[in-house]
């Protein structure tokens, strides 16, 4: 197995497969507006896993949901575009989403269940699934690549646990199905929320190397929602990290890791217990994200930042460097040295 | 020095016995039987005062069942528990209520380990009352002070458990099980729940109370990072079974069993990106084991002898104990697939 | 037991009633069913007659319309029965007697069917299996052929009757306290009580049954306004209450005969009040079910 991912050719001029643009979600009620995901914009392109990274209330997974169009009232996606592959799609016409979805955009959920119906028999599920995208198909072909597909993910007999009921399963196998269940039509991409977290270490293990593969061999988009910074180390190739709804950060994943450029990405890295050495004391950040009825007008993170300044009281525009990254700082840690600290 | 607390033969099973209408079943030829699941399977173990001993497994090993027997919330199914050296189903009453108090658990999920409809103050305060540790007037000053010791606002003693996030609730948890002041803390997962950067105050946290309250630990988790930065001793559990016991440092450098080497191998870190092997075949159901050495059907060092008979733990040095036939022949960390040497099955 | 300095926050009260407040109809529920209790309670008050008092009666009111005045003087607003009783009056004692019968069966199989279900959770085992066959057993026959043939064997009154509605209804409670008590007694909260070294006793009755309650509450309300159409139905058959303490039902069975000579008035306001109580307690009850779903995270 090759350290780095192979990504397929791609032309240049090729557009993302799935381009994102100062997308708004917020939740109506008659006390107050919430706003969950403040302008945020991202871009993956074929066969490449870009890593969505934050703490509950950053606005993760509400991101993900809003993509594919999930988001039922009082929230609502209040602007932004969505293109899958280059084509512009109005997530709020459920009509249009719902041929999307299950087709060339698919989810892949932290519980199974949530993808698996308990009183269907998983070979009903996955047929469904290709037949109602694609009627012309018949039953005995979607049997076959739904067997394929069950192979492809590493389930032993796929022919047998084809008729199988989900409870007879594992949770680890579960979840391979429900990863199976997504690839079934070779979606464009694929938005995983939370997908290992909880599995245990060896069938994660697993599941990331099989979805490592498909990624390789299928050109599929991955976005990869997590708070787990060791999954995104080693499987994807960008991350952006989110705070109280805002992207803070965005680069490739060994500079982001190696060299953050937002105090709350060196905070995040800072908190994570190293199985290789035993470090002193845990720099934890101190504090709590603020919760979307309480947002501060200055920079979200500053009243937890230990580089904070005057000038944080107004909030940062998101930059983008020379070099493609992007951070939303005033005071980004490269352009701070070692000495310098907080004022204010 | 005689160990704080010590397990010998402990086993706990869990039997879904069968109800009347199996019975009746049977009785006309069916062939119901009766589910008995090893949660844990003759244990051995020992905590020394001080320490931090880390209990680390999979879905299925038993350590929370464990760690519930620790704490006297689950009786076992056989073997002996010692506590202070004595035997705790044999206790006078005095030291009975000792042992209640002395071993404390800290659960996993903040949402359901509070009583939803008591206030903070209530919550921490109710059993320090109800064992006359402290008069009810003072009781007040108590909260107060444990609130600040798990670093909340004294003013936190009016809400209710919904007002708080995770984190809070989980503080609020480790006050109430400090209120009675205990010797040990079994920390079921607890931090598994929460956030990275509430993890990280809240494992700063138990570092700090263990020394402010000379704690000794029973620190339950996957999560091999948080073990490897509190622990002093680590045990390694397998469907019931323990397989692997030893100082933190020595386990992490060189691990002598290969269950141990594969969840060290696997579990993903920030740092270097690994080329591995993930290690093939899923967890056994813990109601169908498999035959002899439990871990036989997915280790790449297995043999025949593996399949037929159950590895006893036996000493690879000081404070080591590995479950394993070929423990000796288990590859160092940095060399990649399994060890040379092996008849390797299937 | 919470003694506490800092007192028990009189919030909580309140803002379960703002969460229940969300909901228009149930609002409207609640106040029908509080306007009706008040009603009741205050019956004497607000009625110009007491319907049961014979010496109030004259048959010369008899069968007044609504809107008639009659020998009395005063207006009979839904008009007399055919014994010269004021229909409103009549209306307003009876919802006395509904009440009373539908709140007490209602309470009392409650708290009976609670021990038993609480009971039957704790104990687990042959008890348990025991205890919930006698449960199915109750529950397999239809509530009306039991509380009829209790009565019949009993005779009338309104002891008698509620001991009837308790025999029939205490099943329903058993099994909903028995599951609440077996979900609560899984939770962490429970073990960790156990843990702290705190009685058996103290951890049934301070932590396991108020975590049972709103789960026994959602019925309760359901269940009294069972009774009650229970108790009508048993008084329109002519069973149960004696002719001097009425309840609804009784009124509108006396009523009934009446209804194809054009008298509906009889029959007809009473049945409307009937159902207005049925109805808000219905919508309470379902007002209760929402507000303790468990998927709202608490």
């Amino acid at each position: 197995m090759t350290e780095t991912l192979r990504q397929p050719a791609l032309a240049t001029g090729d557009p993302p497969a799935l381009e994102v643009r100062n997308l708004v979600t917020q939740f109506v009620t008659r006390a107050i507006t919430l706003t969950a995901v403040d302008s945020v914009s991202i871009s993956v392109a074929r066969g490449r896993i870009l890593a969505l990274v934050g703490e509950s209330g950053s606005g993760k997974s509400v991101t993900g949901l809003s993509i594919m169009g999930l988001i039922d009232p009082p929230g609502r996606i209040a602007g932004g575009e969505v293109r899958v592959g280059g084509v512009r799609f109005d997530v709020t016409d459920d009509r249009a989403m719902q041929r999307l979805r299950g087709d060339r955009l698919a989810m892949i959920f932290q519980d199974p269940m949530m993808t698996l119906n308990p009183v269907l028999r998983i070979s009903r599920q996955m047929t469904e699934a290709i037949t109602t995208h694609h009627p012309d198909v018949s039953r005995a072909e979607a049997r076959q690549r739904a067997q394929e597909a069950l192979a492809l993910v590493g389930i032993p007999a796929p022919k047998e646990r084809l008729d199988s009921f989900p409870h007879q399963l594992s949770g680890g196998m579960r979840q391979r199905v429900a990863i199976a269940t997504a690839l079934l039509n070779n979606p464009e991409v694929i938005i995983a929320d939370e997908p290992t977290t909880a599995l245990d270490v060896t069938i994660q293990s697993q599941i990331l190397h099989e979805v490592e593969r498909v990624c390789r061999d299928h050109g599929t988009a991955f976005i990869w929602i997590t708070h787990d910074l060791s999954v995104v180390a080693n499987l994807a190739q960008d991350v952006t990290v989110m705070y109280a709804g805002r992207i803070v950060e965005t680069g490739p994943v060994r500079d982001v890791l190696e060299r953050p450029l937002h105090p709350y990405t060196r905070g995040l890295i800072d908190s994570v217990p190293d199985i290789d050495s035993r470090k002193g004391r845990l720099v934890p950040i101190m504090g709590m994200m603020p919760l979307l009825s309480d947002l501060p007008v200055s920079c979200k993170f500053a009243p937890r930042c230990p580089l904070r300044v005057a000038g944080c009281a107004v909030e940062p525009p998101l930059v983008v460097r020379p070099d493609g990254r992007q951070v939303r700082c005033i005071r980004p840690l490269d352009t701070v040295s070692a000495n310098d600290g907080g004022e204010a | 020095m005689t160990a704080l607390v010590e397990l010998k033969g402990v086993n706990r099973q869990f039997t879904r016995n069968l109800d009347l209408a199996a019975k009746i079943l049977n009785l006309l030829g069916a062939r119901y039987r009766a589910q008995t699941v090893h949660a844990v399977d003759s244990v051995d173990l020992s905590i020394e005062p001080g320490e931090v001993l880390a209990l680390v497994g999979e879905s299925g090993c038993g350590k929370s069942t464990l760690g519930r027997i620790v704490a006297g919330i689950l009786p076992p199914s056989s073997g002996s528990l010692a506590f202070h050296g004595r035997d705790v189903s044999n206790l006078t009453a005095a030291d009975r209520l000792a042992w209640v108090r002395g071993v404390q658990m800290v659960f996993q999920d903040p949402m359901t380990s509070l009583n939803p409809r008591k206030s903070v103050y209530d919550i921490i305060a109710e059993a320090p009352i109800y064992h006359g540790l402290v008069p009810r007037a003072e009781a007040g000053d108590l909260v107060s002070r444990l609130l600040s010791n798990v670093g909340l606002d004294p003013n936190f003693a009016t809400r209710m458990p919904h007002e708080l996030s995770g984190g809070q609730r989980q503080r609020v948890a480790i006050a109430q099980a400090l209120a009675v002041r205990p010797e040990v803390l079994v920390c079921d997962e607890a931090t598994s729940a929460l956030d990275v950067s509430i993890q990280a105050q809240i494992l700063n946290m138990f570092l700090q109370l263990k020394d402010d309250f000379g704690l000794t630990y029973l620190f339950i988790s996957h999560n091999l990072g948080a073990v490897r930065h509190v622990a002093d001793r680590v045990v390694i559990m397998y469907l019931g079974r323990v397989v692997e016991v030893s100082p933190a440092d020595a386990l992490f450098a060189g691990p002598r069993h290969p269950y141990t080497r594969a969840l060290l191998l696997e579990a993903p870190r920030l740092e270097r990106r690994r080329a591995f092997e993930p290690i093939r075949g899923e967890i056994p159901s813990p109601l169908n084991p498999p035959s002899g050495c439990y871990f036989h059907p997915r280790c790449p060092m297995a043999t025949e002898r593996c399949r037929v008979e159950k590895p006893p733990l036996r000493s690879m040095g000081v404070g080591r104990l590995s479950a394993c036939h070929y423990a000796e022949d288990v590859s160092p960390l940095d060399v990649a697939g399994p060890s040379a040497g092996a008849d390797l099955l299937g | 037991m919470s003694a506490s300095p800092l007192a028990a926050r009189p919030g909580r009260f309140r803002r379960f009633l703002a969460e229940y407040a969300q909901s228009p109809v149930a609002v409207v529920g609640a106040v029908i069913f509080g306007v009706m209790l008040g009603m009741a309670v205050f019956a004497p008050l607000i009625s110009p007659q007491n319907p049961y008092d014979m010496m109030m009666l004259n048959l010369m009111d008899s069968r007044l319309q609504p809107g008639e005045v009659g020998s009395a003087g005063y207006m009979h607003w839904l008009g007399t029965d055919d014994q010269g009783r004021d229909i409103w009056s009549a209306i307003v004692y009876g919802l006395r007697i509904s009440l009373i019968v539908g709140l007490g069966a209602g309470g009392i199989a409650a708290v009976i069917g609670t021990i038993v279900g609480i009971f039957a959770a704790l104990r687990g085992g042959r008890i348990d299996s025991l205890l919930m066959r006698v449960v199915d057993f109750q529950l397999s026959f239809p509530a009306i052929l039991v509380a009829l043939i209790l009565l019949a064997v009993l005779g009338p009154g309104v002891g008698k009757v509620i001991f009837a509605l308790v025999t029939v209804q205490w099943a329903y409670f058993a099994r909903t306290a028995r599951s609440a008590a077996l979900v609560e007694s899984k939770r962490d909260y429970i073990a960790g009580a156990q843990s702290l070294g705190l009685g058996q006793t103290r951890i049934i009755f301070g932590h396991l049954l108020p975590n049972s309650i709103p789960a026994i509450m959602v019925i309760a309300a359901i269940q009294v306004a069972n009774a009650i159409l229970l108790e009508a139905t048993l008084s329109f058959l002519g069973i149960g209450l004696p002719v001097t303490e009425p309840s609804l039902g009784m009124v509108i069975s006396n009523g009934f005969q009446h209804i194809l000579s054009g008298r509906y008035w009889m029959t007809v306001y009473p049945g409307i009040a009937l159902v207005l109580l049925v109805l808000s307690l219905n919508l309470i009850g379902d007002r209760l079910r929402e507000l303790l779903d468990p998927r709202k995270s608490r």
